[in-house]
């Protein structure tokens, strides 16, 4: 392989795990929300965080690069306090990945929530516990599987991020060009295919071994 | 009940446009893939031809898809029921006509590149050499489509390719549109598009005309794809030659050939 698809796949785990390293504890916190509380909004909450799922992924770019672009109300504001820039840069493929991978995320989070026993969390706080204490020592751990699917589920799922991140983030080679983009970049060469045999080849196959994983953690987790 | 009597009428509506549709569609159109550079100008062109054969016994239907010109090479690679094919380039008319795809070709307008300033906040840019002095991001379409090609030849012809590259001043954007949209938005500071997709946006000004010495001559191609013979298709391919198409690519800042 050629140190261009080298750099592509490096890219491409480096931005994944840090969309789902970033996004983790919103999700928990969210799919936690969303499983047990009955609150005000509820389901506008519900409908936003599921919207990056269904809207086309140049919209959510597009929305993006509005509101963390150098120009955008936010974008502007974090590189002045900051100096954080996400526009063409990894870190806004790395944003733009957790956006979309946010709502496959919180799914499966919150199914793993919803089938934790709620006497248990009560028995822990009749004894004692407080909120986070049982939160953390029950809920959580009894939670743990589908959790973890849900961050492998997100991780496959920022791999493959296209369309909201050559929005943001541009297709720079080296910087910005994940494996989906080497891919769109070398079937614009006449014959440019073959050489993307090599990552075609490897971003199947670690999105069907995510997949795998998370499946069967999340079938562990209905069994328990 | 709402709901059902809101399907009934769903359902009515349906039903009532897809009757006064025209009863046989793949007779009597045509379809084109278009490089999306070229894509609103052909549109204008196709519906000209449409209204020409209104009058007549058979009535045609241009139907165009527009995406970049390797992605639709690509479709008539695998192919895709395409008629005629509009290529930003001359290499991807020659991929098909090797691979023996394509009838006939013929160049069909040209075009030039152009640097351009967001209107909102412009940078002290007016010439491609300024792009050296600055520490300024510059848009350009992907490295291997036809406008980023023809973008970086205009930029090593000064010699600030490499000097850009290496300094990470340059930001590709998928294609050409994408980077007059992020010149648009004001998050580079100058861009290299063509002239007419300068034209078509309001909110760019174009600082320099890029002379074809520097980025070598930009000529659009248009070729008659073999498998899908058709009368129709023919008539479109002579029709691309006439006065009222030339005056319509002419209007959207083609140049002559």
């Amino acid at each position: 392989m050629s140190s261009a698809e080298w750099n592509s796949i490096a890219l491409s785990l480096q931005v994944a795990t840090v969309s789902v390293l970033i996004s983790l504890p919103f999700g928990i916190l969210l799919g936690w929300l969303l499983a047990r509380k009955r609150f005000w909004g509820k389901s506008l909450l519900e409908t936003l965080v599921n919207l990056p799922l269904v809207l086309p992924p140049v919209v959510t770019g597009y929305l993006l690069l509005v509101t963390f672009g150098r120009q955008g109300w936010l974008g502007g504001w974090i590189f002045q306090w900051t100096g954080i820039r996400f526009v063409f840069d990894w870190k806004g493929a790395a944003l733009a990945a957790a956006v979309v991978s946010f709502p496959l995320m919180v799914r499966s989070i919150r199914v793993a929530f919803m089938s934790v026993d709620e006497r248990l969390e009560k028995a822990a706080r009749t004894l004692g516990a407080g909120p986070l204490d049982s939160f953390l020592t029950v809920s959580l751990p009894l939670a743990k599987h589908g959790v973890i699917a849900g961050g492998l589920l997100a991780f496959a799922r920022s791999l493959g991020e296209f369309g909201a991140t050559i929005m943001i983030a541009g297709n720079i080679a080296g910087q910005t060009q994940t494996i989906p983009l080497y891919v769109f970049d070398q079937l614009q060469v006449p014959g440019g295919t073959q050489n993307a045999y090599w990552v075609i080849g490897f971003s199947i196959a670690i999105a069907a071994a995510a997949l795998m994983i998370s499946e069967w953690l999340e079938r562990r987790t209905s069994i328990e | 009940m709402k709901l059902f009597s809101f399907l009934t009428v769903l359902l009515t509506i349906t039903t009532l446009s897809l009757g006064c549709q025209p009863s046989s569609p793949t007779s009597d159109s045509i379809t084109i893939l278009v490089a999306a550079s070229a894509g609103d100008a052909l549109s204008e062109i196709a519906t000209a031809f449409e209204n020409i054969t209104i009058g007549t016994e058979a009535p045609v239907k241009v139907r165009i898809s527009k995406a970049s010109s390797s992605s639709c090479a690509r479709q008539i690679e695998s192919g895709a029921p395409a008629n005629i094919f509009v290529s930003a380039n001359q290499q991807w008319v020659n991929v098909l006509d090797d691979d023996g795809l394509i009838e006939k070709h013929q160049p069909l307008a040209s075009n030039q590149l152009v640097l351009i300033v967001p209107k909102s906040q412009p940078a002290d840019i007016g010439k491609l050499e300024d792009l050296g002095s600055k520490n300024c991001l510059v848009a350009l379409a992907g490295i291997n489509v036809p406008a980023g090609i023809y973008a970086d030849q205009a930029l090593n012809s000064v010699k600030l390719l490499d000097v850009l590259e290496q300094r990470n001043q340059i930001i590709r954007a998928g294609d050409v549109r994408s980077a007059l949209a992020f010149v648009e938005r004001g998050e580079v500071d100058a861009g290299i598009v063509y002239t007419t997709d300068a034209m078509a946006s309001s909110a760019v000004t174009v600082v320099e005309q890029i002379d074809e010495s520097h980025s070598g001559r930009v000529i659009y191609s248009v070729a008659m794809v073999k498998n899908n013979p058709s009368k129709h298709a023919q008539d479109f391919y002579e029709f691309l030659n006439s006065k009222p198409a030339k005056k319509i690519l002419q209007t959207y800042g083609f140049g002559a050939l």
